[in-house]
């Protein structure tokens, strides 16, 4: 069922809606879910997370704005906040990977909103401009927060190599945000 | 400054994302867990019951002897509540499981095998009820796969197995190609999918007209348009006005067409279901034999399943030449047909071992792989 009829459905008959939802996104969901949490959360918690991704946006697909987004980006979008959630529950302390870091000019200021979201925007466009394996690879790695391991597999690629990749998209996007920023 | 580029992208707006998460591989995983915790059990009952009612009438024809026989596959008598019929009174199964209601929680009772682990499966992906591409021969008088025969050439009396009995009838495999008066399942299917979505379009019109919505949004104009065509919209809106009048008129005739569309296809799915069973469940006065309802969700196709010991399995020929005559006609056919192991993975068989361990008791298992009707066409 495509996501238009989806959401005529959800509108019509919410439950007969969410099940055509969790039957067509249920498994993509689980796999970001599963993604973040597999290495803090046994089985059922990620299942637990899975479920709150559903009923969240069961609760709130009146939000959800078709033109915006795909159904599928926006189930993703709230499947990783709602999995980094409950691992940062877990833990108190999510680990930063330093080859994560990038340069931000100090004129840049994380409180002004507006900027922010121009800042995100800028590194995405540039993420995509890496084009693929490196913009996957990236998305991943940082967005999703799929280990080397896990990228390798569905990317069909050797763990040295997503490493690698990784490690010259980062240098990239470095030179180029510097430049833009 | 640095900063993280995990960190950046943590308050990302869908809108600047989509795209990204296109090679994101769905995992397969079974959803009835996940689906019992958002939909929870108020709708899965109501819905599931309107199409699984005559499975849980030929259902209860077994449940006799299941209740009788858990204990033996359990290995004791004891009093555990998961074994246990509602009463508590095994010697009056047969009055236990009588359903007064549509369906009855007893059922679960047959889904909670304490031996659950030491069943014997299928190393065969391929769903069970299809025919074996392995080789068939002759274990004590009955035709098995030859996986089957293997297995059971080294288990102990005592090992069970997990079997389906298949016929070779003149059933088709697929509900789809199955003739029932005169249309193909997949015409009952095909009317079904035809008459509901629009429906579904009048019914988004009537509250679009009754203001029920924000606005007649771009993107319900669009759906409509893109599943029912422009001249089908222009009927009912026309110059920013909608025809609420024969809106409210069409919606019943629409809503009647998808009623009695969805009552078809389920005649059409009742017959296809009673006629592709094996029935084996003629067995259990003579073997005490444990029987599930199986149903493969992908393939819409019912079908049952033994657990059987191998002790019980040397003696079904023997004790099949013992059923009454009349019984032949509901038992399985030694000579055409053949058992074979079930894969575990298949659905039910999963949700049975969720419905072992899991909280959801109320659940017959066989309710929840059966695919959702809409409530309205249920009533």
């Amino acid at each position: 069922m495509e996501d238009g009829a989806l959401i005529k459905l959800l509108h019509s008959d919410k439950n007969k809606g969410m099940e055509q939802v969790l039957k067509k996104y249920t498994g993509f969901v689980f796999a970001i879910v599963k993604s973040r949490l597999c290495e803090v959360c046994d089985s059922s918690e990620i299942e637990d997370c899975v479920s709150d991704v559903f009923i969240r946006f069961s609760e709130s697909f009146d939000k959800y704005d078709p033109q915006r987004s795909s159904l599928k980006t926006y189930l993703g979008v709230m499947a990783k906040n709602l999995a980094s959630n409950a691992a940062r529950d877990k833990l108190s302390t999510m680990p930063l990977d330093d080859d994560g870091m990038i340069d931000v000019p100090d004129t840049f200021s994380v409180e002004d909103a507006a900027a922010e979201k121009e800042l995100i925007k800028v590194v995405i466009e540039q993420i995509k401009l890496l084009g693929p394996p490196d913009s996957d690879i990236i998305f991943r790695k940082y967005y999703i927060g799929q280990s080397s391991k896990q990228i390798a597999k569905e990317l069909k690629m050797s763990v040295s190599n997503v490493d690698v990749r990784a490690h010259r998209a980062m240098e990239k996007l470095r030179k180029i945000l510097g430049g833009i920023i | 400054m640095k900063k993280n580029i995990e960190e950046i992208l943590q308050n990302a707006d869908p809108a600047v994302l989509d795209g990204m998460f296109d090679t994101i591989k769905a995992e397969k995983i079974d959803e009835k867990n996940i689906k019992n915790k958002v939909l929870g059990k108020k709708s899965k009952k109501n819905t599931a019951v309107w199409r699984v009612l005559p499975i849980a009438v030929s259902f209860a024809l077994i449940v006799a002897a299941g209740a009788l026989v858990i204990p033996r596959l359990a290995g004791q008598g004891t009093e555990d509540p998961v074994t246990t019929v509602s009463t508590g009174d095994k010697s009056n199964a047969a009055a236990v499981i009588k359903p007064e209601k549509e369906y009855d929680s007893s059922l679960n009772a047959l889904i909670s095998l304490k031996d659950f682990d030491r069943i014997i499966w299928s190393d065969d992906t391929a769903p069970a009820y299809l025919p074996s591409n392995s080789e068939i021969t002759v274990y004590n008088g009955i035709r098995v796969t030859k996986e089957l025969y293997e297995r059971l050439q080294t288990a102990k009396d005592d090992d069970i197995f997990a079997v389906t009995a298949k016929r070779n009838i003149d059933i088709p495999e697929k509900f789809e190609d199955f003739v029932y008066e005169g249309k193909t399942g997949k015409e009952y299917l095909d009317e079904h999918n035809r008459t509901y979505p629009i429906y579904g379009a009048l019914h988004l019109l009537e509250q679009s007209a009754d203001g029920n919505t924000t606005a007649f949004e771009n993107w319900i104009r669009d759906s409509i348009i893109e599943e029912q065509g422009e001249e089908f919209l222009s009927k009912y809106y026309h110059d920013g006005v909608f025809n609420k009048e024969l809106i409210e008129e069409d919606l019943v005739a629409a809503r009647d067409a998808s009623e009695y569309a969805a009552r078809a296809y389920e005649a059409a799915f009742n017959a296809y279901a009673a006629a592709s069973y094996p029935r084996i469940y003629a067995f259990r006065e003579y073997n005490g034999i444990e029987i599930y309802n199986g149903y493969h969700a992908e393939t819409d196709t019912p079908y049952y399943i033994m657990i059987v010991t191998k002790a019980q399995m040397t003696t079904l020929k023997a004790d099949y030449d013992k059923a009454d005559k009349h019984e032949v006609d509901y038992g399985f056919d030694f000579e055409n047909g053949y058992f074979s192991l079930v894969p575990y993975s298949e659905e039910d068989v999963r949700y049975a071992q969720y419905a072992q361990n899991g909280s959801d008791t109320e659940l017959p298992a066989i309710a929840c792989e059966v695919e959702q009707i809409p409530e309205t066409m249920a009533e």
